[in-house]
């Protein structure tokens, strides 16, 4: 099984580097978070997540190469695992479980 | 999403550039690996945000380079690898600059694992720093502060010419005789001096402010424009005392009428008459009465008959032209010089039997300091402090270079394994010294911390005259500069020797562990040259500072010739009062007769002069059968006029005749008193008692000498004795302004308090300039030199402190270098005692030869000093011998310590011990 529930920002990440496919790298996921959730994300945190996700073996990354928009600096680039799409789905049916049964809220 | 990639802008624009200190922050922050891709994110977001809201992108860029997050991904990726494709220093394409961010950046951690060390010598270097900038500042403030006049190369001071070569002011005649024949060189000519005023402010407290009183054209000569209101008009200054009008200064008007700019066109009381505001000076002007002495006002010459009614015969005016357009300053004082040829010249022949001398100077105001008489010996002692200062930075510069030199010792194998893995040499030495610059940059932060600490000290202490002082000493751009400067003449200096000795080291040797423990030969050299280095500076230093205290002590202990302790002292000026002749005498009788009903006043007199007052009464008389000096036509003596009481409340001694008594008033047969010196100069060998002395040629109005007193000190301490006059004050000679001092079974204080509160009973609106004891009013003569003394001490113990420091850690690094070599020793079967003697005996003559330099050195500064000092020989033993005996100590503590430790060590252990 994966290892354990990805945290709530985590499992945000997760999401995020998810629907990026093959152009999630550190400034493309917090625009998508920012994006998504429409508030401000720090970069450093954003970071933060991405390596302990790959530490934990839920996401991995390849370097790319430079482009002028970045001053000439590498891209690194995530994508995610098995694990990490297993981890946030597995949080996903605990989520739907802890809701069963419980009145919707009306949706928009 | 794809926002990120390809919109293809221009980056050379540098404001579409990230932040630079942000980005130095974050590189020296980031470890490399992480630095590249993380700074491209926030660069990706700041390249999109720029174009928009540039001052938003940047403010967001470093809000992410500040964010805690940061702190916690550094700790989080430490140990993480590096994903396939990543080379740590490449493609970034920054150069140059990018290498000295990783130096940088590495310097930062290297310190930060040896806290002990960079505090130690961030410490050094900041009390070496400290003093530098405080004193630079202080220098900077008197020295070469701006006068505030517009174009000062076009503005020329003329000053009369003593005999004696000082610059003096000038008589009205002068400046008269000066605009009547200086019209072709300068556009106009103006004249200005000193006046006391007393000004009632809106509190309604009266106050004694400083001002100048100057000619209608004073403004325009100098150049400078009013910032409210205007300055005067030529009529203002043309007919005596009809034109009560004045210019305030800026500070004042800000400190006292709170900038309040309705103040112009509305009147002020001065003097008891009421004076019409027309102007407020600009900041930038504060007169001309010193640099950092602030000008409160300025009258028309012509108020003279109403705020000092003597101004026309004083002699106390500064005479000032501005030169014509196309006129060098050398051509204006040419010009001024041939008016006083002239002018003594027809004083020659015009008077009878003229011996007088007339003679003038011109300089140009750029060429002035504070005043030319003066500038040089200012100039000399600002040299003379900071040759002091930089002593005590070299010192601790020497510091540095030891602590460097025993880092990169003990540094020699990484250096090493970097050489051996293919480091570069320059890329060492340049990594050494960003190393060492880091450590001056923090030491020059902290040296300019404690230095404006110092200076604040400095500012705050009162003058020993009412004189509002108005340094500017904050931070200014010549002191950050001087600041940085010192710091990067310190680091590269001093740490480019240790540097290029830690890549000399032969490699596999080193690696090998061969070249360990004694170090070699040129690296003890090295380090034996700073020990004496070191030693000798600070000898120098210490010196310094002991022969000023013990000139200061000499100069207590000084007999001026009258009793300094004990007695009250209250100055009282009576001009403001207009007073008559009458109302004075009255005023000055009833002060007496009020102060004797006191049974707590013992003695008490009253003088128009106080011996070290810096005040001067001339006379001048002819003595029958003695000739004047030569270049004079009559005798001229100083004098002060004095009560029956003065001499036995002073101490002052009637070495023949009789003191003055309540008899000698206007109306009894005038007489006079001689110094002691003055007797001698004109009847030597002979008795002086019963002597004519005429003031009118003619004999109509004749003196009798009655008495002989001690001499007295009446300008400086330890003067050669000096020919002095007393006059009886109740014989036509009461001047307004005088002292009261007494003496009696109260301390002086309370007795200064007595004196007060009596002459305020007379007359509520009298003033009192100084109201205190006997030692507040000498001083101000011991200011200088107590504040010479101050600073010299407080610079001797830092240079002492930092001496010990740094001298403790050369030495005993130096002799625990030695523990294998005294293990060897030790194990081939020395005596214990023996190897620590050998020890000892080799850094105590290193300690030695240090010490004789600065003997040696310590004996030629004595030289160049003792021109300041009072008393104290520079040869005082004490001064010289205490610095080498302190530091011999300290260095043979030094040795002995880790000696004896090193010796105690199993020989075994020792050997290994690297």
């Amino acid at each position: 099984m994966a290892p354990g529930i990805p945290s709530d920002f985590e499992q945000q990440v997760l999401l995020a580097v998810w629907r990026l496919g093959d152009a999630a790298y550190g400034a493309s996921v917090r625009d998508e978070l920012e994006a998504r959730s429409g508030r401000p994300v720090a970069q450093g945190a954003v970071y933060i997540t991405l390596v302990r996700l790959e530490k934990k073996g839920l996401l991995r990354s390849r370097i790319a190469s430079p482009t002028p928009i970045r001053g000439g600096k590498a891209k690194r680039f995530f994508e995610i695992l098995p694990a990490g799409t297993a981890g946030v789905l597995a949080a996903r049916e605990t989520m739907e479980r802890l809701w069963e049964g419980l009145p919707e809220p009306a949706k928009r | 999403m794809g926002r990120a990639s390809g919109t293809g802008e221009t980056l050379s624009h540098p404001s579409r550039r990230p932040p630079l200190l942000a980005r130095a922050l974050l590189h020296v922050r980031l470890p490399g690996n992480l630095y590249d891709v993380f700074a491209g994110d926030l660069e990706e977001r700041f390249q999109r945000d720029v174009g928009s809201d540039a001052a938003g992108a940047r403010r967001a860029y470093w809000k992410d380079v500040l964010s805690p997050s940061i702190s916690r991904l550094v700790r989080e990726s430490r140990g993480m690898h590096l994903p396939p494709g990543a080379s740590p220093r490449a493609g970034r394409g920054d150069g140059a600059v990018s290498a000295i961010l990783a130096d940088l950046k590495f310097a930062v951690r290297t310190l930060s694992k040896a806290p002990a060390f960079t505090a130690v010598a961030v410490l050094s270097l900041g009390l070496g720093i400290g003093p530098n900038t405080a004193i630079f500042s202080l220098v900077d403030a008197i020295l070469f502060q701006d006068w505030g006049v517009d174009d000062p190369e076009r503005i020329v001071d003329i000053y009369t010419l003593t005999r004696a070569g000082e610059y003096f002011y000038s008589g009205y005649r002068t400046f008269e005789i000066v605009e009547d024949g200086t019209g072709d060189v300068f556009e106009s000519v103006a004249q200005h001096s000193l006046i006391t005023a007393r000004v009632e402010a809106p509190s309604g407290d009266a106050e004694l402010v400083l001002g100048e009183m100057v000619s209608g054209n004073y403004f325009d000569v100098m150049g400078v424009r009013t910032s409210i209101g205007r300055t005067f008009l030529p009529e203002e200054d043309a007919t005596e005392g009809t034109h009560p009008v004045l210019v305030l200064g800026n500070h004042y008007w800000q400190t006292r009428y709170g900038a309040d700019p309705s103040i112009v066109g509305s009147e002020i009381r001065m003097n008891g008459r009421p004076y019409t505001v027309i102007g407020i000076a600009p900041e930038t002007f504060k007169g001309r009465l010193a640099p950092g002495i602030g000008t409160d006002f300025w009258v028309p010459f012509q108020m003279f008959p109403h705020l000092s009614p003597s101004k026309m015969g004083n002699g106390d005016l500064t005479i000032t032209g501005r030169l014509r357009a196309g006129v060098e300053p050398g051509q204006a004082i040419a010009a001024v010089e041939t008016i006083a040829t002239r002018e003594a010249e027809r004083r020659r022949t015009e008077i009878e039997n003229y011996r007088g001398y007339f003679a003038l100077v011109a300089v140009s105001l750029a060429d002035v300091k504070l005043h030319p008489t003066f500038d040089g010996i200012l100039t000399q002692m600002a040299l003379l402090l900071f040759a002091a200062v930089g002593l005590v930075l070299l010192v601790a510069c020497v510091n540095l270079a030891g602590f460097l030199l025993s880092r990169a010792s003990d540094r020699r194998k990484e250096m090493a394994v970097r050489v051996a893995m293919g480091a570069g040499r320059t890329a060492i030495v340049r990594q050494l010294l960003v190393e060492s610059l880091v450590l001056s940059g923090l030491g020059a932060m902290l040296g300019l911390v404690l230095g404006q600490l110092a200076m604040r000290a400095i500012v705050s202490i009162e003058l020993p005259v009412p004189i509002p002082l108005e340094l500017e000493v904050g931070l200014s751009l010549p002191l950050l500069l001087f600041t940085a400067g010192s710091a990067i003449v310190a680091a590269v200096l001093f740490g480019l020797t240790p540097a290029l000795e830690a890549t000399r080291a032969p490699v596999a040797a080193t690696l090998r562990d061969e070249a360990g423990s004694s170090g070699g030969k040129r690296k003890v050299g090295a380090r034996g040259l700073l020990v004496a280095g070191q030693m000798a500076l600070s000898t120098v230093l210490l010196f310094g500072a002991v022969i000023f205290v013990r000139s200061l002590q000499a100069a207590s202990d000084m007999d001026v010739g009258f009793a300094t302790r004990e007695a009250a002292v209250v100055k009282i000026e009576t001009e403001a009062n207009e007073y008559s002749l009458d109302q004075r005498i009255a005023f000055v009788e009833e002060l007496g007769r009020r102060l004797e009903s006191h049974s707590t006043v013992t003695d008490f007199g009253i003088t128009a002069r106080m011996p070290l007052d810096l005040g001067v009464i001339n006379t001048a008389f002819d003595i029958p059968g003695v000739e004047p000096p030569a270049d004079q036509s009559r005798h001229v003596l100083e004098m002060a006029t004095i009560t029956p009481g003065y001499f036995e409340t002073m101490g002052i001694p009637i070495l023949e005749g009789r003191a003055f008594t309540d008899t000698d008033r206007d109306g009894s047969a005038p007489v006079a008193i001689l110094s002691k010196a003055a007797a001698d100069l004109y009847w030597p060998g002979e008795s002086a008692i019963g002597r004519t002395l005429l003031r009118e040629p003619d004999g109509s109005d004749a003196l009798t000498v009655v008495g002989v007193a001690g001499n007295v000190n009446i300008w400086s301490l330890g003067e050669s004795p000096r020919p002095y006059m007393y006059r009886p004050y109740f014989q036509g000679l009461s001047f307004a302004a005088f002292f009261v001092t007494a003496r009696g079974n109260a301390p002086p204080g309370e007795l200064a308090a007595l004196i007060r509160n009596e002459a305020r009973a007379i007359d509520p609106e009298v003033f009192l300039t100084e109201v205190g004891t006997m030692d507040d009013h000498l001083g101000y003569i011991y200011f200088l030199p107590r504040m010479a003394a101050a600073m010299l001490s407080i610079v001797g113990v830092l240079a002492l402190l930092l001496a010990c420091m740094g001298l403790y850690g050369m030495v005993s690094y130096g002799v625990s270098r030695r523990t294998r070599e005294m293990g060897i020793r030790l194990a081939l079967g020395a005596e214990r005692q023996e190897v620590v003697n050998m020890v000892l005996k080799s850094g105590l003559v290193i300690v030695g030869v240090g010490a004789a330099v600065g003997i040696v050195a310590s004996l030629g500064l004595g030289q160049v000093v003792q021109r300041f000092l009072f008393g104290a020989g520079a040869l005082d033993p004490l001064a010289i011998l205490t610095a080498p005996l302190l530091l011999g100590v300290v260095a043979a503590v030094a040795t002995y310590l880790p000696a004896r430790r090193a010796s105690r060590v199993d020989p075994v252990r020792a050997l290994r011990s690297e």
